[in-house]
């Protein structure tokens, strides 16, 4: 029988300083052939730790299609986060996964596109618009990307967005303006106002709690279907393979069911979006 | 035909294993590690704690870092006198814990020798159905609940060869014919789960019910089907050299840190929130997704509870919603 505990070795052999605080790694395992094997689909997630500082889940970064190495992008927010932050090249991160759902590929490829970041949140959808922007992807539908930041500081993964842009409409909002900045300013909430969005498209969002408040009803006042609305929900999480209970939300488990969940199936456990 | 004697059997159990057994301790019974077979308390009540300690230790060794493909030494061990009760949630371990080689390990050492124990409140869940005993897991079953002689059932070929080495023979043997009938919650676990959803999302409800309530967590420690763990990583680097050991370690879903995360979020804030949860785990969650309730109907959660929240006046008030 496997042991669900184990986490395996993997090697920083990269560092960015991406925002205050935060810092992009890649990592690589130390087997050559986990490396090799090891595959993932957008919006899954990993457990990363440290012997005797402990474990947090986190979001894939790099697109599906780099097999030599993967990326996340962690905010010395935690005891652990912190402690990954200290580390530097040529460290050791002890890593297990991917854990959890994704987002619902199959169903996004055939429709139009609407992708909602607010802060952090950018992370887990970053593998997604990677995807988006492949040659193959089907160019007759619409991708829309939308992504809110604090300020000019924290956005992440600035080098991306020429790319993102050339194949898709992205746009950008601050909630405060600075010096740096001569773009929108508001919340990324108001980007649905302001822009033309496609109709009858999947909605993916990942954002803090207090964003789903108030997208949640906006999308629903656009239009959206429920069942086309897709939040990545952030929780507690230890086992990361539904048996712990930290991360339980009615009677799903945001770990093993989620962390992806479409409007529809969470709409009646209130303790899912407050 | 020799008539069974429990205390010679314990003797014999004695010589092979680490034996359990309900002990009297300070007006308190409980399962303890025996030494004697003149330990085992032969009182028909149930004992404040239950297997769990056994076999969901409070900490244990998950992963070690300096030695990832370390097995632990099992010692086998029997667990003398688990009530039908506590049967019942060793099934919801058992399913819970069945991709889990750390309890599977320890599982799989243990000998369950179970006896017909009345919970205090028999009529509480009701869970004395006829055949109960075709759907529990156990090596051998002492019923000691009739008139007359005890009445000794096997469930297992390890209880059949056990007492065919005691050399005992007057037993029948019982086929385990799963938890439940035909895979399915039985209807009076469905109705109660249905009732448990109409006040699932009312706030005053669980308001009121959690006035009381000073979340010192007492109810999931007794509780027999609570298995609430964190994972706990202790030592570390030590020079170049990843050392360090990853443990598991019980928790209560009542404590403050229990759904909290980096930054600040609390998805479980208050006490209403939180006896919420625990009632939906085991009346909601836990029949969906197991489908046996994760509620055995012990009363222990009543007995230990500092402030007297009743789990009977609950459901009451549960299946009265409309």
């Amino acid at each position: 029988m496997k042991n669900p505990y184990e986490s395996y070795p993997a090697t920083i052999t990269k560092i960015v300083l991406d925002a205050p605080d935060t810092r992009g790694f890649t990592l690589k395992f130390q087997d050559p052939k986990r490396q090799k094997n090891f595959s993932f689909s957008p919006g899954q997630f990993i457990v990363v730790g440290l012997p005797g500082i402990g474990e947090i889940p986190v979001g894939i970064s790099s697109p599906t299609f780099e097999k030599g190495f993967f990326q996340i992008t962690v905010r010395g927010i935690g005891k652990v986060s912190r402690a990954i932050q200290q580390k530097t090249v040529g460290s050791t991160l002890f890593v297990r996964g991917p854990y959890g759902n994704g987002w619902p590929m199959k169903e996004i490829e055939k429709r139009d596109l609407l992708v909602i970041a607010g802060g952090l949140g950018i992370i887990p959808l970053k593998p997604l618009i990677d995807e988006a922007c492949r040659k193959d992807w089907g160019h007759q539908n619409q991708v829309q990307v939308f992504y809110g930041s604090r300020n000019f500081k924290n956005l992440l993964f600035e080098t991306q967005y020429k790319k993102w842009c050339s194949f898709h409409d992205t746009q950008i909002v601050l909630d405060a303006a600075g010096p740096r900045w001569h773009g929108e300013i508001g919340n990324v909430n108001d980007l649905l106002d302001k822009h033309t969005v496609p109709k009858d498209a999947i909605v993916t969002a990942c954002g803090p709690p207090i964003m789903y408040k108030f997208l949640v009803p906006k999308l629903l006042e656009k239009g959206y279907k429920e069942e086309d609305i897709y939040l990545s929900l952030e929780r507690k999480m230890y086992c990361a393979v539904g048996v712990c209970e930290h991360c339980a939300i009615g009677e799903k488990y945001v770990c093993k069911d989620g962390p992806v969940f479409s409007l529809a199936e969470i709409k009646d456990m209130p303790e899912a979006l407050e | 035909m020799a008539r069974f004697n429990s205390s010679k059997f314990v003797e014999y159990l004695l010589k092979k294993y680490l034996v359990i057994a309900p002990v009297e301790q300070e007006d308190e019974l409980l399962f303890q590690v025996i030494h004697d077979t003149k330990e085992v308390s032969s009182s028909m009540r149930l004992p404040r704690n239950s297997f769990k300690p056994f076999l969901l230790p409070h900490e244990e060794v998950l992963f070690d870092f300096e030695n990832p493909k370390k097995k632990k030494k099992v010692s086998s061990q029997a667990i003398f006198g688990l009530s039908i009760v506590d049967l019942k949630a060793l099934i919801l371990f058992d399913q819970m814990f069945a991709k889990d080689p750390h309890y599977q390990a320890l599982r799989q050492n243990t000998l369950i020798v179970g006896q017909c124990v009345v919970p205090e409140d028999p009529k509480f869940l009701n869970i004395f159905e006829e055949n109960v005993l075709e759907r529990l897991k156990f090596d051998i079953l002492i019923d000691r609940c009739r008139k007359g002689e005890p009445k000794i059932f096997t469930g297992s070929r390890l209880g059949q060869k056990t007492l065919e080495k005691f050399k005992y023979s007057n037993f029948e043997h019982i086929d385990f014919k799963g938890s439940v009938e035909g895979g399915k919650l039985d209807p009076k676990s469905l109705k109660l789960k249905e009732q448990m959803k109409k006040v699932i999302n009312n706030k005053a409800f669980w308001e009121k019910f959690a006035k009381d309530c000073i979340m010192c967590g007492k109810c999931t420690v007794a509780c027999p089907t609570c298995y609430c763990f964190d994972l706990v990583d202790e030592g570390g680097e030590i020079g170049k050299k990843q050392a360090g050991v990853r443990k598991r370690r019980l928790s209560s879903c009542f404590y403050d840190d229990f759904a909290s995360v980096a930054g600040g979020e609390n998805f479980l804030k208050n006490k209403a929130e939180r006896l919420r949860n625990y009632y939906m785990h085991k009346f909601i969650r836990t029949p969906e997704r197991e489908q046996v309730l994760g509620c055995v109907g012990c009363l222990r959660c009543f007995q230990v509870c500092p402030v007297g929240i009743d789990i009977r006046k609950i459901l009451d008030a549960a299946s009265k919603a409309k």
